[in-house]
């Protein structure tokens, strides 16, 4: 059995090849693109993920589970209803997946998996969270690797070899299940109080008590904040994909840099005013280059934003010099600095400076900062020292396109 | 008289939301800084604390361990929104988890349980 050569692409194409027209879902032409887009969502996500829709119940599930589900003999469960594939786990769990039917994610808990590695079989205990998609088409859940025991199938492991086997492999899943946890922590928070904020409008309106247009225009605003919030966060979580399966694209402009700036400082008034940070910028009018508009203001952003959180009220220096054919923009702050050996890894997916629970984020920013310098052909480094700021340097070629040829 | 809460979390849009929705039953001190919590009470006594877990300065666990050191007797809410969180809170004195999201009932049923009356 040929095992650890799928891609996501693999599996996308075991999917949209499937003759889904023999199912109750019918041609895969008329799904819907809700459906669709949260296909293109799991094939993207590293742990078991998997969707049900439809009134059968059909599996459809990322490359993260297959191996699992084709050593436990199911290698016809894409397309299958779900009672069928997991005969045993609806016994345990079907009535809690029938029955939903509300907002409230539901998790199933500890469905076992197998896995077969180097002729032992390895069991996985995976907690999966279920959340609804769209009005109850269809759930979306995502496994938490709960823990993993190694050893013959038919024998249960001692202690030993369970420490021995698997270490590195559960590593990986406990940095996985990382992401998927400060994801979900990062969603909730802006989601708590959009629902909170709305349903207490809808009562008091129902109570005939409507509050003042005032009142009703500051529950807006807040409401607008959240939602840009998880737009924000879930346009991250889109470009990792697009990072990563190779579709990030770029388009270059004649672009001002100072212009630019300029736009990004103006959405972080009301940020500044409320932290009290100040910051000044020394950007000549006339460097221009030819880049991506948009996607540099997501550098600058992120880059903006990070010496926000990180040092409120501390001041912050923009500025851009010209050199040769290149140009050198610079964000500086007055932070906490960052420890020399963790330069290098700040740039990488998932990584967060603070390791305590004090600074909220996922940790998706500087590497989508990273890929979007780099796919201008420029540059990123960090200069800083422990308690004296940070200075992220960025080397852009004034012609991107240029560069590129 | 109207019972008083304490409702500490860091996210003005939350803060704001619950006092909209709970200060017409109670009496509602919305407070951003668990610090200036943990001062004010010194002084006041509230009949129900609501706290945040993932707090900047300093966390909803830290305030919980504080308020234990001084022999709380106030019931003690916890709203989080990371999963499992419950096995963190072993051994610390609290009446309840809420998890984040939660509807306004939720809330509003957890309070009223958990009020001394």
């Amino acid at each position: 059995m040929q095992r650890n050569t799928y891609k996501p692409s693999d599996m996308a194409s075991l999917i949209f090849n499937y003759p889904w027209e023999n199912t109750s879902l019918g041609n895969i032409k008329n799904w819907s693109p809700l459906l669709l887009s949260y296909i293109t969502t799991i094939l993207n996500i590293t742990t078991p993920t998997f969707i049900i829709w439809g009134r059968d119940k059909l599996f459809i599930y990322n490359d993260a589970y297959r191996e699992t589900l084709m050593d436990n003999n199911i290698s016809n469960a894409l397309g299958s209803s779900i009672q069928d594939v997991w005969a045993d786990k609806w016994l345990s769990h079907g009535s809690l997946i029938e029955k939903h039917s509300n907002e409230i994610p539901i998790l199933l808990e500890s469905v076992p998996f197998y896995r077969l590695k180097n002729k032992k079989s390895q069991k996985f205990f995976y907690n999966f969270v279920c959340t609804q998609i769209g009005d109850a088409e269809g759930l979306f859940c995502t496994g938490y690797n709960q823990n993993l025991i190694s050893g013959q199938l038919k024998n249960i492991p001692s202690c030993k070899e369970l420490n021995k086997t698997t270490i590195s492999g559960e590593q990986l899943h406990i940095a996985r299940d990382e992401l998927i946890s400060l994801v979900s922590h990062e969603l909730k928070t802006p989601i708590t109080s959009l629902q909170l904020q709305i349903q207490t409008l809808r009562r008091k309106f129902y109570q005939h008590k409507a509050p003042t247009p005032e009142k009703i225009i500051k529950i807006l605003d807040i409401a607008v904040k959240q939602i840009d919030k998880l737009v924000e966060l879930i346009n991250d979580l889109l470009d990792i994909g697009r990072i990563r399966s190779g579709r990030f694209d770029v388009q270059f402009n004649p672009t001002s840099l100072k212009e630019l700036t300029d736009n990004v400082i103006m959405r972080f008034v009301a940020e500044l005013e409320a932290t009290h940070t100040v910051i000044t910028q020394d950007i000549s009018e006339d460097i221009i280059g030819n880049w991506d508009q948009s996607r540099l203001e997501q550098v600058v952003v992120n880059l903006i934003s990070n010496a926000i959180k990180y040092a409120p009220g501390k001041p912050i220096h923009i500025s851009a010099k010209k050199k040769n054919n290149f140009v050198i923009y610079t964000v500086k702050d007055l932070g906490p600095g960052i420890a020399k050996e963790k330069q290098s890894q700040i740039f990488k997916r998932y990584e967060r400076l603070s390791e305590s629970d004090e600074i909220n984020g996922v940790g998706l920013g500087l590497y989508i900062v990273r890929k979007i310098v780099a796919s201008h052909r420029g540059k990123i480094s960090v200069r800083s020292k422990l308690n004296k700021g940070a200075t992220f340097i960025i080397k852009l070629p004034i012609d991107s396109c240029e560069q590129a040829k | 008289m109207k019972k008083h809460l304490f409702i500490i979390d860091d996210d003005p849009g939350i803060l704001d939301a619950l006092t909209f929705l709970l200060s017409e039953t109670y009496e509602i001190s919305a407070i951003t800084d668990a610090r200036i919590a943990i001062d004010r009470l010194q002084n006041e006594r509230p009949d129900l604390i609501l706290i945040d877990v993932l707090m900047p300065a300093l966390n909803g666990i830290e305030v919980i361990k504080i308020l234990q050191k001084r022999k709380n007797t106030i019931p003690i809410l916890v709203m989080s929104a990371s999963s499992n969180f419950e096995s963190r809170l072993k051994g610390f004195n609290y009446a309840g988890v809420i998890s984040k999201p939660f509807t306004i009932d939720d809330i509003e049923s957890m309070i009223a349980m958990h009020l001394p009356s």
